[in-house]
């Protein structure tokens, strides 16, 4: 038997809430570093899941598993995640979306933030004022969608 | 000790190991990559842990799973130094999977780094995808593939591999969104399994065949019903085998044949995420079809090659389906097959095509001679004309002589002669590999 057993459950929505409050945080304070750059990387990626719709989370079996014998080591956190689809993630997504961008599509809106966290990633914004604009924008969108889950969180 | 100050002790002790697991010798490629990557990640998870509020519960609960994540991996990445796995056929499945498993993504974070390590039995085939949404942090996305470790060097049997690129495919979001439109909805516009209750009506068709029947009745609780997860998961499932086919070809077919009906010889069990493997292969039979694969022995002149591919043919393209495990039309599986073939163009990945004679034959003859088989000149020729030779097509020359020396009957032993010759298969895609760099390098590309 192991130590501990728990029932798995969804971190997603804790994951995002401090990505998009660690976003915030680089916004208001440019620079490179690796771990901006990781933290903006990890947003670009929920962001593409955002455009195709692509969200449910299959943690795919080995292809022989389904003859696996009881006794040998089981996937621990199969039976619980399988097809998980952090709904408390994309429910904040959507509203930070309307209430920042309005009626602008999914597609212009992920291409508009992974642009920028690129920029943002590799230290190079560049000083005009359609990005400071955008920026700002972009702030208020990670502030929404980090408080959006922390109210789920608490 | 707090919660948190254990855990950012348990970040040193996971860096301690990182250091130590560096005693080994490493195939080259990513070593490097995965070491910067790994180092990365525990960076950030120091830097954002040590601001948390010790009473952040929600917040430390999230970074003990992250450690442990990286505790997981590096342990893992322990197990994949030199000689533990055939690192030339993961290689070229590399190749094959990188273009595939891309991410729309700046710079380089887009490219995943492919880890490789023998650990665990037969049913151990796998391909870890870090594809939680629930995981803090991932720069580059780390795929660890899973050899069983009797079995790593059996490149004959890691055609199988064919069926996991389909699953890291599925990751990458904009794939999964053609994936879903062009090759699984043809698969699921008809058919019984349509919808959950058509499904269960078929698993409790008094026609079904005799196994079933038995196992309806044996173990009523888990064989009486199919939930819409489990469909999900089988039409996943479905998609990949063709993702094998289409990407290894004829020998992914015979390892996906030898190796799901050792393990369930009636191939007829099911379970929460892989369909019966009889509907399967019906699948398969439909997608060989419309390649045009049992057609192929009559481009042959060669006599004896010719009737070993028709044995082959016989043996692997099966012959038509029974009405109970046929649940897609031919014209369902031509749709998927053909849209993925395109999206794997689309992408540079690689389809699978039937060698020609003029390569197969002399690859089939070097493995009858014991000598690994590649495009290596063996004329003895002052000036070797040493030449490319597609890998899938060695490991299809290694199935074609597999079976027909397990139609004899000799002292050494078939299993015995099974081993040779994926070692011999496996020398050959080494030395193959070593042509292609050098071919590459002459003619001013990259090696």
């Amino acid at each position: 038997m192991t130590l501990l057993s728990m029932y798995k459950r969804d971190d997603s929505r804790t994951v995002y809430r401090i990505l998009a409050e660690e976003a915030v945080k680089y916004l208001d304070r440019p620079g490179a570093s690796k771990k901006r750059k990781i933290i903006f990387t990890n947003l670009a990626r929920l962001l593409e899941r955002y455009r195709y719709d692509a969200f449910s989370y299959d943690d795919a079996p080995g292809i022989l598993e389904v003859f696996k014998p009881q006794g040998e080591n089981q996937p621990a956190e199969h039976a619980s995640t399988h097809h998980k689809t952090s709904s408390d993630v994309i429910l904040a997504l959507e509203a930070a979306h309307t209430q920042v961008y309005h009626s602008l599509s999914k597609q212009d809106l992920v291409e508009n933030l992974k642009v920028l966290l690129a920029q943002l990633a590799a230290s190079k914004v560049p000083d005009d004022q359609n990005t400071k604009a955008g920026l700002a924008k972009a702030r208020v969108f990670f502030e929404t969608l980090s408080e959006r889950l922390r109210k789920r969180s608490a | 000790m707090n919660s948190k100050e254990f855990l950012l002790q348990e970040c040193e002790n996971v860096r301690a190991t990182l250091q130590d697991v560096l005693r080994h010798d490493y195939a080259a490629g990513s070593s490097q990559e995965f070491y910067d990557e790994f180092c990365e990640r525990l960076e950030v998870l120091e830097s954002i842990l040590e601001p948390t509020d010790p009473t952040d519960v929600s917040t430390l609960g999230t970074f003990a799973k992250e450690i442990s994540l990286l505790s997981t991996l590096v342990h893992r990445v322990e197990r994949s130094h030199a000689g533990e796995f055939p690192w030339p056929f993961t290689e070229y499945l590399q190749d094959l999977a990188e273009p595939l498993c891309m991410e729309n993504l700046a710079q380089n974070e887009g490219k995943p780094i492919i880890r490789v390590y023998a650990e665990g039995g037969l049913f151990s085939y796998q391909i870890n995808l870090e594809d939680d949404l629930s995981v803090l942090n991932i720069g580059r996305r780390i795929f660890t593939i899973v050899f069983p470790h009797t079995l790593r060097h059996h490149v004959l049997l890691h055609a199988i591999f064919g069926h996991e690129i389909g699953h890291a495919a599925w990751t990458i979001p904009q794939h999964k969104s053609d994936l879903k439109g062009k090759v699984l909805e043809p698969l699921r516009a008809v058919g019984p399994l349509n919808s959950t209750s058509q499904a269960t009506a078929w698993l409790k068709d008094t026609k079904a065949p005799p196994p079933i029947l038995e196992l309806r009745d044996q173990y009523a609780d888990e064989y009486s019903e199919i939930t819409l997860n489990q469909l999900d998961s089988w039409f996943q499932e479905f998609m990949c085998d063709l993702f094998g086919l289409v990407t290894f070809g004829g020998s992914f077919l015979a390892a996906h044949q030898t190796l799901l009906l050792a393990l369930d010889p009636s191939g007829h069990r099911w379970g929460p995420y892989h369909p019966p493997y009889v509907c399967r292969k019906a699948m398969l039979w439909h997608a060989c079809k419309h390649l045009g694969w049992p057609n192929f022995p009559s481009d042959i002149s060669d006599t004896k090659l010719r009737s070993d591919i028709e044995a082959f043919v016989t043996e692997y393209c099966g012959s038509p389906p029974g009405p109970w495990e046929d649940i897609f039309t031919q014209d369902q599986v031509a749709q998927a097959v053909d849209a993925l073939k395109d999206l794997l163009t689309q992408v540079g990945t690689s389809c699978f095509s039937m060698p020609d004679e003029s390569i197969l034959l002399p690859l089939v003859r070097m493995l009858r001679e014991q000598i690994p088989p590649c495009g290596s000149d063996l004329s003895g020729s002052e000036n070797p004309a040493n030449r490319n030779v597609d890998f899938r097509h060695i490991l299809f020359a290694g199935w074609i002589v597999a079976d027909e020396l397990a139609g004899q009957n000799n002292d050494a032993g078939k299993g015995g002669q099974f081993l040779v010759l994926n070692k011999l298969c496996e020398m050959g895609l080494l030395q193959q590999r070593a042509i292609d760099r050098y071919k590459a390098a002459k003619e001013g590309g990259t090696s």
